[in-house]
């Protein structure tokens, strides 16, 4: 596993990814996001404020959950 | 894997990790993202650092975490779920709070913690006054829980960008995230948002030299970028800055002579200290804005406004002149905006306090008469490590 998905997904700006990407694994296990658990129900606004999303909703189709931050 | 999508096979989620959710949204602009993007400020998934991406199946079970995209397509579409789907029905979920909300007592100081959450995080709160204070107030009255220092200094920022700012609430934000990092080192999420308005060195890649870029190829292409509620600080922007010895800039006023702006102006400073190393250095915020109802506002006919510093057991990494607006900036003739500027600052070696002194020199005019002077505003800045 690595990252050339998420630099295909995000098409970012190379500086941003790769710099932060350096500068610590990935370790979303403390949260409980781990590989063969339940993603912890969420309910979220989107960035523009006009609607919520909450992953339980999402449920009965594959899903490719982004987290990142454009700094 | 547009197609994908487009065939219903897999769904896109963003979740972003930062303050400002109107930046994000520019980011998204500018590089056209199509999916959803959420805004997690308080960092409420936990994340310890991004960019990541996690595989998610039908029943919501994570399935893999930084996949390759080959694998996308070889394994992870044809996976059966882990578990039987149990998708939720329509209007289960609380529409305006967080899920946590219901699972705690009434009564318990977690309810009305996630209340207040939820009041910040959706907007359904008329002032952010209430709710913050109940974050400030548990993250004070249990001191060793760095998620609660963290999302103290959210809301603190939040209400900074907004109109009902107080004063040191920037200041009670970084104090915050610095308290949650001191709790949990290995948090860079937390680390990041102290890094954001820390000093240049401290910052391993620039944070937002994207936007300007953003905003120049999204109007080539005949858009209105989107505009940002909180303009970027140089403190944000800008990679390095090497300490200077001595300044060849000239004093505006060394005798002292001009009029001073006493309570017709206010000056308000943060502090924020490197997120890590030894080196004691700091990014010093100043925000420099007309006192409501005093009748003054910036005249903009004349020089812009110049910021002298003096350092007294400190070093200063910038000119000890600095413009709070640019020369050659366009403005109104007359305006009453806050104006920021920011510069890099270290303790002497050795010294655990310092001083920066210093003042501004501006143009202004009274709302009342229609003068318009020249004015001096003091202030001093207390570093200390």
């Amino acid at each position: 596993m690595g990252y050339p998905l998420l630099l295909s997904l995000l098409s970012m700006t190379f500086v941003v990814v790769t710099a932060s990407s350096l500068e610590a694994s990935p370790d979303p296990q403390d949260a409980g996001w781990s590989v063969g658990r339940s993603v912890p129900d969420l309910r979220l606004p989107t960035i523009d404020g006009t609607r919520t999303i909450a992953l339980s909703e999402l449920r009965g189709t594959k899903l490719l959950l982004i987290q990142f931050a454009s700094w | 894997m547009r197609e994908l999508r487009e065939a219903g096979e897999l769904v896109v989620v963003g979740i972003t990790q930062e303050q400002h959710p109107d930046r994000c949204r520019l980011y998204a602009q500018w590089q056209e993202f199509d999916w959803p993007i959420l805004w997690d400020p308080f960092n409420l998934t936990g994340s310890k650092a991004v960019p990541v991406v996690l595989a998610i199946d039908e029943a919501g079970c994570v399935r893999a975490i930084g996949p390759e995209t080959a694998w996308i397509y070889d394994e992870f579409l044809g996976l059966e779920p882990l578990q039987a789907v149990a998708r939720s029905e329509a209007g289960s979920e609380p529409a305006n709070t967080l899920v946590e909300v219901a699972r705690h007592a009434p009564g318990s100081w977690e309810r009305d913690h996630y209340e207040a959450l939820s009041a910040l995080v959706w907007g359904t709160s008329e002032s952010l006054d209430g709710p913050l204070d109940v974050l400030a107030r548990h993250a004070a009255e249990r001191p060793a829980d760095a998620a609660l220092a963290f999302r103290a200094g959210v809301a603190h920022r939040l209400r900074y960008d907004s109109p009902a700012a107080r004063p040191q609430d920037f200041q009670a934000a970084v104090d915050h995230w610095r308290r949650a990092l001191e709790l949990r080192p290995d948090q860079y999420i937390w680390m990041r948002r102290i890094q954001q308005y820390g000093p240049r060195m401290d910052k391993p890649y620039p944070f937002y030299d994207w936007v300007e870029r953003a905003r120049s190829d999204v109007r080539a292409r005949g858009e209105t970028p989107i505009e940002l509620v909180a303009e970027l600080t140089p403190a944000e922007l800008s990679e390095k800055s090497a300490f200077r010895e001595a300044s060849t800039a000239t004093e505006p006023d060394p005798k002292g002579a001009l009029e001073r702006a006493g309570e017709r102006f206010a000056v308000e400073s943060t502090v924020a200290f490197a997120a890590r190393g030894a080196e004691p250095v700091a990014s010093v915020h100043l925000a420099l804005r007309p006192v409501p109802g005093a009748g003054y506002h910036w005249n903009n006919e004349a020089e812009p406004l110049r910021v002298w510093l003096a350092a007294d057991g400190v070093r200063l990494a910038e000119r000890s002149l600095v413009h709070a607006v640019e020369p050659g900036t366009t403005l109104e003739v007359n305006s009453d905006e806050t104006r920021r500027l920011s510069f890099d600052a270290a303790l002497e070696p050795g010294a655990s306090v310092g001083r920066v002194q210093g003042y501004a020199v501006f143009h202004a005019c009274d709302e009342a008469t229609g003068v318009c002077l020249v004015l001096r505003k003091d202030f001093e800045v207390r570093l200390e490590r």
